[in-house]
């Protein structure tokens, strides 16, 4: 082997300090040139590092020749997952050396840089796929530490197809490394990610988390990227990277090849230079003669000089959200302050309520989702993350971290698909230094209140003063004047007469002598008057005319989406007032008689209703009807002597299959919906219910849950205390569950063969050590005489079938041999 | 050499879609209906494809040019293929959240995008064998890993072969699930002259199967 000590043959310049100057030039494909040189299709090319060191040299040196600055090392599949980590060690330190080494050897002329090549692990992180977002960072975080000790001069995270999986990388480089980071995500035709991200959502999480340099590889042909690139170049303040193959591939005479030749390449490429991509190279079917005839083109072409991008985005793994002349409606109901029912559902741990608090605000219009769970006795940390991981999953808006909790905090931020809204930090110096760190980290825009050790000044020009200080320290960590959004405080009109005025001349200077965004949470300020809605929508109506860029609200208030489109609908921002229209038509609260609550029937005649509604699956028809019959009966009497009979009754026509799983399921959520109404009216005695405790789950390794969630609901349809302790759920977990609860049953499910394995396991496991407890399994795989070889109590080949054996088990509690 | 296939428009079946709901009458038309256009525009159908030769080895086992398997279904399926061909086919991860946040609000119609779903990649398949047919091959039916006595274990050689997270976004746990979910790995043999299909149904051990044909 040949020393690695290096023998720079010309002056290596700091990185980021060549580039302000210089277009920078990357290599062009590996694989290809590898499949050339006898790789077998199959065959992992990083273990050429290994057995072929030469080979990868000469690719290297061949680049560095065609007038290559920068060459990835051949690692873009080298993780633990992959590779045993010794294995892993001597792969990445070879990658290493071996283009140092050319880079040693290359014509003079240029520096000549290493870049240790990051790709995507192939992997879709939970909770689609099985692999844990701080399992990523991890898995990224060992092959970066170790190209990083082997002395690379930088990180390219490329061809990432997924937005959070590309956050994962990035974290880990930032976390394990001090190295210059640029990051490439590759894009169908579409114009997005695989998983949905555009590239202006692409560029503000990742500027947010000090990305060096961002852009695109791989997919397509230089011209067919150049929509994408366009709009990397209007959002990006950093560097654009552009790096695409070589058209596309077909077969002719048996062989790959291309169809963009390397002059066509090179032309497309410079031009896209020319428009401002700073750094560049090529991707799938490229070769050197490519990177020549690009570096021809480049020889006297000055870069186009960086535009700081002066506006303020945030952004979903979807999407970016823009600050500007259109408001910005952050939806406010996910907060516990003041809601009893939310209370309840937090202290449950009953996601799926704050879920559908999330998924009813976006379908009202909210673009941005705040999300509060602070409140007493619980552990907001976990809640939070828990809360942040599952509303992203589901809803593809933007999200506000709204905790006073720094731990929550930072927790969140880094579990967070996205760039966030951080709510908040005020002008406090406790404040200051525990957020701003964080947004320095992680990214995100921040809501900064106006108040300070002192409090809230009473004046106007107070509240600014604490702005500009604000504004100041933010700059000390880096953070630039468009993150800061700043909410001068709407305080209460009925206790001080100046208030709302105070507080729109603040939200104006803010406005036009700070050059930032304001926020403000609107309905403060009609404490304690009546007709709230009215005042709200008024106050909102001035501050939107005095600038308000967004407004913490309810997105499910008529009064105040009516002032927002009727807004929109004056200041032009709604071409032929179509929105407001369609508000309105579909919106305006309807005042005819049918809507009217009707009186109280005759008591036979409203229960006879009720159970029509729930037979018919009519779901709000079964609401209503509900709180008619509560008032003339006890709770659990129309539980009991309606709603159970009526479910029965469509029970029993499925298993006559005169009726099919859909109308079973419209049934059940009636009967839910009927029974949350009732539950609502037992105030102390809300665990009054009739059923057992079920402990329900999908087993480790199984991330479907459709099956086990249908069980679910026909479970709590029948009046059952069901835990769900949702997919993927390790043996150890149900047990935990089994036994804190006393659980006489427990349902599993599994979909495939492959995980009915952790099935008999965990019955295993609770035979074991909880034997009270009755095991039911299903899934599409098991069988009756499956379920009897693993072990389990009873099989279930559908979701009634579940019911009804869990009332023979409740029915019969204290002996087994009964199933 | 992996090729792409990505058709723009897909043919919607209803009676599929109800089949896949268990709706075996004709209620709820308007809540399918309702339902409909949301889901359809969440689709994104992409399929990733490659040929392989194909060489019977034997004593139930047959070379499939990217792997070597043990079953005798596929050695009677591919029993006149000298070829055959290996794709993977998915409508996505935006329709999978899309079932999420519809079933956040109603089981029922979850349910019902869940069956929708299901339809649309199998159509997806339908439309891939179609074009692959358009272009000259004569087909056997499609296999995929799990079915009769396919080990699902080929999964990973699949995803191997195919570079499937790539391609076209489509990943496999370690428990060999894809995610996406309405996604479809399989294998169709490619004969020299034209073979009537047979029934789908009798070769198959999952004899509790709700959508098994009645023999």
């Amino acid at each position: 082997m040949p020393s690695c000590s290096p023998q720079t043959s010309f002056p290596r310049p700091d990185l980021l300090q060549y580039m302000q100057d210089h277009v920078l030039i990357l290599d062009g494909a590996m694989g290809t040139l590898l499949q050339a040189a006898g790789l077998r299709s199959g065959e992992t090319p990083e273990t050429w590092n290994l057995s072929h060191p030469d080979v990868i040299r000469s690719v290297h040196a061949a680049y560095y020749a065609a007038g290559s600055h920068v060459v990835s090392t051949n690692t873009f599949g080298a993780n633990s997952l992959h590779f045993p980590e010794n294995t892993l060690k001597e792969i990445v330190e070879a990658a290493v050396r071996i283009a140092r080494e050319a880079a040693a050897s290359a014509p003079s002329g240029r520096p000549r840089y290493v870049a240790l090549d990051i790709g995507p692990t192939g992997k879709l992180l939970k909770p689609y796929g099985d692999l844990a977002f701080e399992d990523a960072v991890a898995v990224f975080a060992k092959t970066i530490r170790l190209g990083t000790a082997a002395g690379a001069d930088l990180i390219f995270i490329e061809t990432m197809n997924d937005s959070y999986e590309t956050k994962a990388a990035l974290l880990a480089a930032k976390e394990n490394s001090t190295l210059p980071v640029f990051v490439s995500n590759a894009y169908g035709a579409d114009g997005k990610l695989m998983t949905g991200a555009s590239p202006e959502a692409m560029t503000a999480m990742l500027e947010g988390m000090r990305a060096d340099a961002v852009g695109t590889n791989c997919s397509l042909g230089p011209d067919a990227l150049r929509p994408v690139v366009e709009r990397y170049l209007s959002s990006a303040s950093v560097p654009v990277l552009l790096k695409p193959n070589a058209g596309l591939p077909r077969v002719a005479d048996g062989k790959t090849v291309y169809d963009v030749g390397p002059d066509a390449f090179a032309d497309s490429v410079a031009d896209m230079v020319r428009k401002g991509v700073r750094i560049c190279g090529g991707c799938c079917g490229t070769t050197p003669d490519y990177i020549r005839a690009l570096d021809l083109r480049l020889r006297d072409l000055a870069p186009v000089p960086l535009s700081e991008k002066e506006t303020t985005v945030i952004s979903s793994y979807t999407h970016a959200v823009v600050f500007g002349d259109d408001p910005v409606l952050i939806g406010e109901r996910i907060n516990p302050t003041g809601k009893k029912r939310f209370k309840q559902a937090l202290s449950d741990h009953d996601i799926g309520y704050v879920l559908r608090e999330g998924i009813s605000q976006q379908e009202a219009g909210a673009h941005v989702l705040d999300v509060n769970v602070g409140m007493p006795g619980i552990d907001e940390p976990s809640l939070l993350t828990e809360v942040v991981t599952e509303l992203q999953s589901v809803v593809d808006l933007p999200l506000q971290i709204d905790t006073s909790n720094p731990e929550a905090m930072s927790r969140a931020l880094r579990l967070v698909n996205g760039k966030p809204l951080i709510n908040s930090v005020n002008g406090t110096e406790e404040s200051m230094n525990a957020i701003f760190p964080l947004a320095q980290k992680y990214g995100g825009a921040i809501i900064c209140l106006t108040l300070d050790e002192h409090g809230i000044p009473e004046t106007a020009e107070g509240r600014v003063q604490i702005a500009r200080r604000m504004l100041e320290k933010a700059a000390a960590y880096g953070i630039a004047r468009k993150d800061l959004v700043f909410d001068p405080l709407a305080m209460t009109v009925s206790s001080s007469a100046d208030a709302a005025v105070v507080t729109l001349t603040a939200l104006k200077r803010i406005r036009e002598e700070l050059h930032c965004h304001v926020s403000l949470g609107v309905s403060n300020v009609s404490f304690g008057l009546p007709a709230r809605d009215g005042i709200n929508a008024a106050y909102f109506a001035l501050a939107l005319q005095s600038g308000l860029s967004c407004a913490i609200m309810n997105p499910h208030s008529y009064d105040m989406m009516r002032t927002y489109h009727a807004f929109r609908a004056l200041s032009g921002l709604d071409d032929h007032c179509m929105d407001y229209i369609r508000y309105v038509e579909s919106h305006a609260p309807v005042t005819s008689a049918a809507s009217v609550p009707s009186a109280p029937k005759e008591s036979a005649e409203s229960g006879s209703l009720l159970q029509s509604a729930i037979e018919k699956g009519l779901k709000d028809e079964a609401v209503q009807q509900a709180a008619d019959r509560l008032k003339t009966h006890a709770p659990l009497d129309i539980i009991s002597g309606e709603i159970v009979p009526a479910l029965n009754r469509v029970g029993a026509r499925f298993e006559q299959k005169t009726l099919f799983l859909p109308q079973l399921l419209m049934s059940a959520e009636a009967a839910t919906s009927a029974i949350d109404v009732l539950k609502g009216a037992m105030k102390e005695n809300v665990s009054a219910r009739s059923g057992s405790c079920f402990v329900l789950a999908t087993v480790k390794g199984d991330i479907h849950d459709i099956g086990k969630n249908i069980v679910r609901l026909l479970l709590e349809s029948y009046g059952f205390a069901v835990t769900d302790l949702g997919k993927d759920t390790p043996p150890e977990v149900i047990l935990d569950a089994v036994v804190r609860l006393h659980a006489p049953m427990c349902g599993l499910s599994a979909l495939m063969t492959t995980t009915v394995p952790a099935m008999e396991e965990t019955i295993a496991l609770i035979h074991r050590e909880a034997p009270w407890c009755r095991v039911i399994v299903g899934g599409a795989v098991l069988t009756q005489e499956y379920a009897d070889r693993i072990g389990a109590d009873a099989y279930a080949p559908d979701a009634m079938a579940c019911v009804r054996i869990a009332e023979s088990i409740e029915a019969h509690t204290s002996g087994k041999d009964l199933l | 050499m992996i090729r792409h296939f990505e058709p723009s428009d897909l043919p919607l079946c209803m009676q599929e879609v109800r089949r896949y709901a268990q709706l075996k009458d004709d209620t709820l038309t308007d809540r399918l209906t309702a339902l409909l256009p949301d889901a359809l525009a969440q689709v994104h159908g992409r399929v990733c494809y490659d040929l392989f030769p194909v060489q019977p080895l034997g004593s139930g086992q047959i070379d499939l040019g990217f792997s070597v398997v043990s079953s005798q279904s596929l050695c009677h399926l591919l029993r006149h293929a000298s070829r055959c061909v290996v794709f993977a086919a998915t409508i996505g991860l935006a329709y999978d959240r899309h079932i999420a946040r519809i079933s956040g609000l109603s089981r029922a119609d979850g349910w019902l995008v869940h069956a929708l779903g299901t339809e649309r990649v199998e159509s997806l398949c339908d439309a891939f064998e179609y074009y692959l047919k358009e272009e000259g091959y004569h087909l056997t039916r499609r296999f995929s890993p799990g079915y009769g006595d396919v080990p699902l274990e080929l999964q990973r050689d699949v995803f191997r072969a195919l570079d499937c997270p790539r391609q076209i976004g489509l990943t496999l746990t370690d428990s060999l699930l894809m995610s996406p979910s309405k996604s479809v790995t399989a294998i169709i043999g490619l004969t020299e002259t034209y073979e009537p299909v047979t029934d789908r149904c009798t070769a198959c051990p999952q004899v509790s199967c709700a959508f098994r044909s009645q023999p």
